[in-house]
């Protein structure tokens, strides 16, 4: 107990620790329940200094001694908790005694801690935060520098603000160059217009959208999906941002899908043709062949008279029909129906001289730029001489619509391994989009009935058929189209049967011929024709029948059709190769249409000679000389 | 945007100095000054900038969860809450914070009201 009663008394109802010690000496004079209970140090100790730890005292006796107060905040431990106490010092009694009084501030420092424990977690997630920021912007860094597409960012005004490498390498220029531009910096004005243009639209519709370009000035892309997009930056609503992607491979790749699908509708149209001609041109050869073989003999029984003159304009006219269907089944079965060693500019001379007439009247003036020396081609000069005239023809009716001067152009000369001939005009051209179909079947330009379409077809078959080309050149004035045709090589020329003199085996007995034909009147023409050349004939309808007159004769010399019904061409000259194969050599064939697969197929194995129907005495006598004289022609 | 009226009042230096005056006007007080005795004050306005930064869009700071928890022994009263509002509005004015800037950051103050008023845990 402290020297006063009462003071002790209401001390002792507080609820902080109080204490009162002597001062400087530091002897305890009275302490209450709470300084007991929190500092238990001083339950035994009179002591103030000894039972209150953590108080700097050196720094307490100063502050005393100056001010006569002194704060500590110290920490002691009771039921198992810390407690955090503020312990104020004043002197009392003209500084002979010290009064200690304290406040839990326990509540505080817990604050304090959290509040910093908080800062140090929130500082934690600020640098992962951050870390994570900084690797996000590395990665996207190098996702922009490694990206094979083009990426940019542009501001409002259009202003490049962000470009990858491949944006430099695009505009052939450093970022530094792009930076800060505008697309008008960089392209020419009418292409920058076109990407000015996309953009506002990107920025009216506030949407992504795509387009494929094609800038002519920008050479690392020849075709370029463009992607672009809004970016309502925070400080800049109107940004845009792109991609520029290269799509030349695939755009190739289509262009390249786009051509073959192409050639083949035009293959397709071709067989289609093809088949369509065949069977017209079988379903022809065989009267054709009639009316050929019968003229033939009627004007050799009319020999001298009118009817002979009549019989031989049968004939010709015959054998024109005869050359006519031959000509479209070269369209159809690509090859020369017949190939001599040909001079081109000749070709070019005499349909020049042919179409004379109509290109002074519709004052057009042909300008021919023949090269001297051209080395001889292959091919069959009707053919040849009709795609000639028909460019020259499609020349001409294109400059009608222009005004003099009207002007062609032919030139040949030589292009590498081949002969090119070229003719070009000064009329309207071709427009772009029509180039690729003008070669197509029944696609014409030309007004109702005047055009069939069938022309150009005709001679790019024909052409073709001669392992050459027909293309249209780009041209800046009129149209050009360029044959290019291989040069004739050694001694491949098959030239025209010989002329076979009309009198040279008309009474000569060269034994027994058979005729295989299920065309009677067409056997009986030929057999007939035969007889004129020397030869006794039998004729069969189909191979069953040849095999049978074979038991009962021997021939020297085997004229078979291919197409027949029962037993046919093929099928007989395997019966031959098994039962009388002496018999091979003699055997030629006789055919209407050589374009089936099959049959080409056949005649091509079976090695021996045919002849295409309707065929002429001449043709007959040279094959039959060539068979009686052991040749084996193919 | 908050975000901008951070960069736009300055950042960190500048709301730094906002708090330090706004904690002048609270330790002069008379309603408020006895919860901070004996507080480190150094540390409190470190932590309270970047409590009023996060407020105008600056870097987070505290969630709420943490702020209740800082708070839940020290028996803050509405009316001392009121006051330490009206403290930060005219602080803020004195530092031309604009009207609706000013507003943005009171009612983010505001919001947290449940987290530190009578908050015994």
């Amino acid at each position: 107990m402290s020297d006063d009663p009462l003071r002790d008394i209401a001390l002792s109802s507080l609820q902080v620790p109080v204490a009162i010690a002597d001062w400087p000496g530091g002897d305890i004079r009275y302490r209450n329940n709470r300084f007991a209970t929190l500092f238990s140090g001083a339950e035994g100790s009179a002591d103030l200094r000894g039972c209150i730890g953590g108080v700097d005292w050196k720094a307490a006796e100063e502050d005393l001694g100056r001010t006569g107060a002194h704060v500590a905040d110290v920490e002691t431990r009771h039921d198992g908790r810390e407690h955090h106490v503020r312990l104020q010092f004043r002197t009392m009694d003209e500084g002979q005694r010290l009064f200690v009084e304290g406040s839990d501030i326990s509540n505080l420092r817990e604050a304090e801690y959290l509040l910093d424990s908080y800062s140090r977690l929130a500082e934690k997630n600020a640098r992962d935060l951050q870390r994570e920021k900084d690797r996000t912007s590395q990665l996207f860094e190098e996702f922009t520098r490694n990206a094979p597409i083009g990426m940019y960012v542009k501001d409002g005004s259009g202003r490049y603000v962000m470009v990858n490498p491949r944006m430099e390498a695009l505009f052939e220029k450093d970022a530094s160059e792009i930076l800060g531009k505008t697309v008008r910096d960089m392209l020419p004005p009418d292409e920058a217009a076109m990407v000015e243009a996309f953009d506002r639209e990107i920025l009216a519709t506030r949407r992504t959208a795509a387009v494929v370009e094609k800038l002519e000035s920008v050479g690392l892309f020849e075709w370029t999906l463009v992607v672009r997009f809004p970016i309502e930056a925070q400080d800049d609503p109107d940004m845009i941002g792109g991609f520029d992607i290269d799509i030349t491979p695939q755009k190739r790749a289509e262009e390249e899908l786009a051509m073959s699908r192409e050639r083949l509708n035009q293959a397709e149209r071709m067989t289609a043709l093809g088949s369509l001609l065949a069977g017209v041109s079988h379903e022809l050869n065989n009267p054709l062949a009639i009316v050929v073989g019968e003229a033939t003999l009627m004007e050799e029984d009319a020999e001298g008279t009118g009817l002979a003159e009549s019989a031989t304009r049968i004939r010709i006219a015959a054998e024109r029909c005869a050359k006519i269907v031959q000509s479209f089944l070269a369209i159809a079965r690509q090859k020369p129906s017949k190939r001599e060693r040909l001079d081109l500019n000749s070709v070019v001379g005499a349909v020049v001289e042919l179409t004379g007439y109509q290109t002074r009247s519709n004052e057009i003036e042909i300008e021919q730029d023949l090269a001297d020396e051209l080395p001889a081609i292959i091919g069959d000069i009707d053919q040849l001489q009709q795609v000639v005239m028909n460019l020259l023809i499609n020349a001409q009716q294109a400059l009608q619509t222009r005004q003099p001067p009207r002007r062609i152009r032919i030139s040949s000369f030589r292009k590498g391994d081949d002969i090119a001939l070229r003719v070009a005009d000064n009329g309207p051209g071709i427009a772009s989009d029509l180039a690729k179909r003008i070669f197509d079947p029944f696609f014409t330009t030309k007004p109702e009935g005047t055009g069939t379409g069938i022309g150009l077809s005709y001679s790019q078959g024909v052409i073709e058929a001669h392992g050459g080309t027909l293309e249209v050149e780009p041209c800046e004035d009129g149209a050009s189209f360029i044959v290019r045709l291989p040069v004739g090589r050694g001694g491949a020329v098959l030239a025209a049967p010989a002329k076979a003199a009309p009198s040279s085996s008309k009474s000569t007995a060269r034994g027994r011929a058979l005729v295989i034909d299920d065309e009677p009147d067409l056997a009986n023409a030929i057999a007939r024709l035969l007889q004129r050349l020397g030869f006794a004939t039998d004729t069969a309808g189909n191979g069953n029948e040849a095999v049978a007159k074979l038991e009962a004769e021997d021939y020297e010399l085997i004229l078979s059709d291919l197409r027949m019904p029962g037993m046919d061409g093929a099928a007989f000259f395997a019966w031959l190769g098994e039962h009388r194969p002496d018999l091979l050599a003699r055997t030629a064939f006789l055919t209407g249409d050589t374009l089936s697969p099959a049959a080409v197929t056949f005649l091509e194995q079976a090695g021996r000679p045919y002849l295409s129907k309707p065929l002429t005495r001449e043709e007959l006598s040279a094959l039959v000389d060539e068979l009686c004289s052991g040749g084996d022609s193919q | 945007m908050a975000s901008s009226l951070f960069e736009k009042y300055g950042g960190f230096s500048e709301v730094r100095k906002v708090i330090s005056d706004f904690y002048d006007g609270v330790l002069s007080d008379d309603m408020l000054s006895h919860h901070f005795e004996g507080v480190n004050m150094h540390r409190l306005i470190d932590h309270q900038t970047r409590m009023i930064s996060s407020f105008l869009g600056g870097p987070a700071f505290l969630t709420n969860e943490q702020l209740a928890a800082a708070h839940r022994r020290l028996t803050i009263t509405h009316l001392e809450f009121d006051r330490l509002g009206k403290i930060m509005d005219d602080t803020l004015q004195s530092h031309d914070f604009a009207g609706e800037d000013r507003q943005a950051v009171l009612d983010q103050i505001e919001d947290t009201r449940p987290f530190i008023v009578g908050n015994s845990g």
